[in-house]
């Protein structure tokens, strides 16, 4: 267990995780960005939020991701912008469960309409796997020198 | 940033400092580009506060075309003609925004929950009030009744005629309340389908039969959204005629109604 915890805490993993799940999100962020009236919708489908508050969600949230995977990529602040994406892939993958258990069927806006997926297992299994690589980008990296 | 990657005292906060950053210029970033596109009139331009699509009302649907039953094929409510007093609201964004309305497209077409975007008037849907291809062979109103077009999308409607509808036989109510709500108190006659059992089984929507009768579905009061919820999705399972009471509950009570307890539909309304 701690060998592969070791492993999983080399800097260059951890670099690596970072750099894929931010890149996911960079290009999740672009596709939201570019139609916030479509991810406007799109919240609104999962109906998990009060209307009134979906607006605000759908013209921030982008955002946020657009910084956290930009502060991945880029290795500025990696592991804040780490912490923030684990959170909202979290979120997501509840979110694309409740849908998927509701048995609501429609596109999960995960990367704007840039991806006419609906939420679904495979919708699922997907975020579990972005789950996954956030949370090795948000551990803390194995001290070099011992 | 070394700080990040390394085991200094003072990680925890720089990190919480980072996350607090990043989630704030994420969010001033976002008000900031609405802002912008506020200013600047993009059509792209989010409403600050979402609220629920306005369904049109049967009445001024009605009122502005006394006569027909049906409305022609590309014809929208706003676009018959002068438009009277406060009529205008929803009927006036289906002229401006007629590319919504029509054929769904993908978007809402995988939907089970079509349309209600909730983001502002650019993204509102139309009321749709066009033919339906295949419309349910309707009888005749009985006398005094409005004439309900089919629609594509639902139709508000006020006690008025609600009553009107109720006291003839002349709809089938569907209380889309949870089935203890329902047994709780209904508005007499009306049946049960729960908007959330419609959502798990839509064949429930089309197995509705209603001989041709309009439907009129109501929830607790002007507040709850199943009434709407549970319109929409009958209109998806191949209804034309719908018609949301959306005071509900309460608005038939405060105009002195009974309710009929119990779980079956109870009264003289089937």
């Amino acid at each position: 267990m701690s060998g592969a915890l070791g492993f999983l805490r080399a800097p260059a993993v951890v670099r690596l995780a970072g750099v894929a799940i931010g890149v996911v999100f960079l290009a999740a962020a672009l596709g939201k960005i570019g139609d916030l009236g479509a991810f406007a919708t799109q919240v609104h489908n999962y109906r998990l939020v009060p209307v009134w508050s979906e607006n605000l969600i759908a013209m921030t949230m982008p955002w946020i991701e657009l910084l956290a995977g930009l502060a991945l990529v880029l290795g500025v602040r990696p592991r804040a912008g780490a912490v923030v994406l684990l959170a909202f892939v979290l979120v997501f993958t509840f979110a694309v469960g409740s849908a998927w258990a509701r048995g609501l069927d429609f596109e999960c806006g995960c990367f704007g309409k840039a991806s006419a997926a609906t939420v679904g297992a495979r919708k699922f299994a997907e975020n579990v796997g972005y789950t996954l690589l956030a949370a090795i980008a948000v551990l803390r990296t194995r001290p070099r020198a011992r | 940033m070394t700080n990040d990657s390394g085991t200094g005292p003072e990680t925890g906060t720089t990190l919480a400092r980072g996350v607090l950053l990043i989630v704030a210029a994420g969010v001033a970033l976002g008000i900031g580009f609405n802002a912008l596109q506020h200013s600047a009139g993009s059509q792209r331009a989010l409403a600050w506060v979402g609220r629920e699509a306005q369904l049109a009302s049967l009445e001024e649907v009605s009122a502005e075309r006394p006569t027909g039953g049906v409305l022609e094929p590309g014809t929208t409510a706003a676009a018959d003609g002068a438009d009277p007093g406060p009529a205008g609201g929803a009927a006036a964004e289906a002229d401006a925004n007629p590319a919504a309305d029509g054929p769904r497209t993908s978007e809402a077409g995988t939907s089970s929950r079509p349309a209600a975007p909730g983001s502002g008037p650019d993204r509102r849907e139309t009321p749709a009030t066009r033919a339906a291809p295949a419309g349910e062979a309707a009888p005749a109103p009985a006398p005094g009744l409005p004439p309900i077009p089919d629609t594509r999308e639902p139709l508000e409607v006020q006690y008025s005629t609600v009553k009107k509808f109720h006291d003839a036989g002349a709809a089938v109510f569907v209380d889309a309340r949870s089935l203890d709500e329902y047994a709780a108190g209904h508005i007499a006659g009306a049946r049960h389908l729960s908007a959330d059992a419609v959502f798990e089984d839509p064949a429930l929507a089309a197995g509705l039969d209603t001989q041709g009768r309009p439907i009129i579905t109501y929830c607790s009061s002007a507040d709850c959204n199943l009434s709407r919820d549970l319109a929409f999705a009958l209109i998806e399972g191949g209804h034309r005629k719908v018609l949301v009471y959306k005071a509900g509950i309460a608005g038939w009570e405060a105009e002195g109604q009974p309710l009929v307890p119990g779980a079956a539909p109870g009264g003289a309304s089937p």
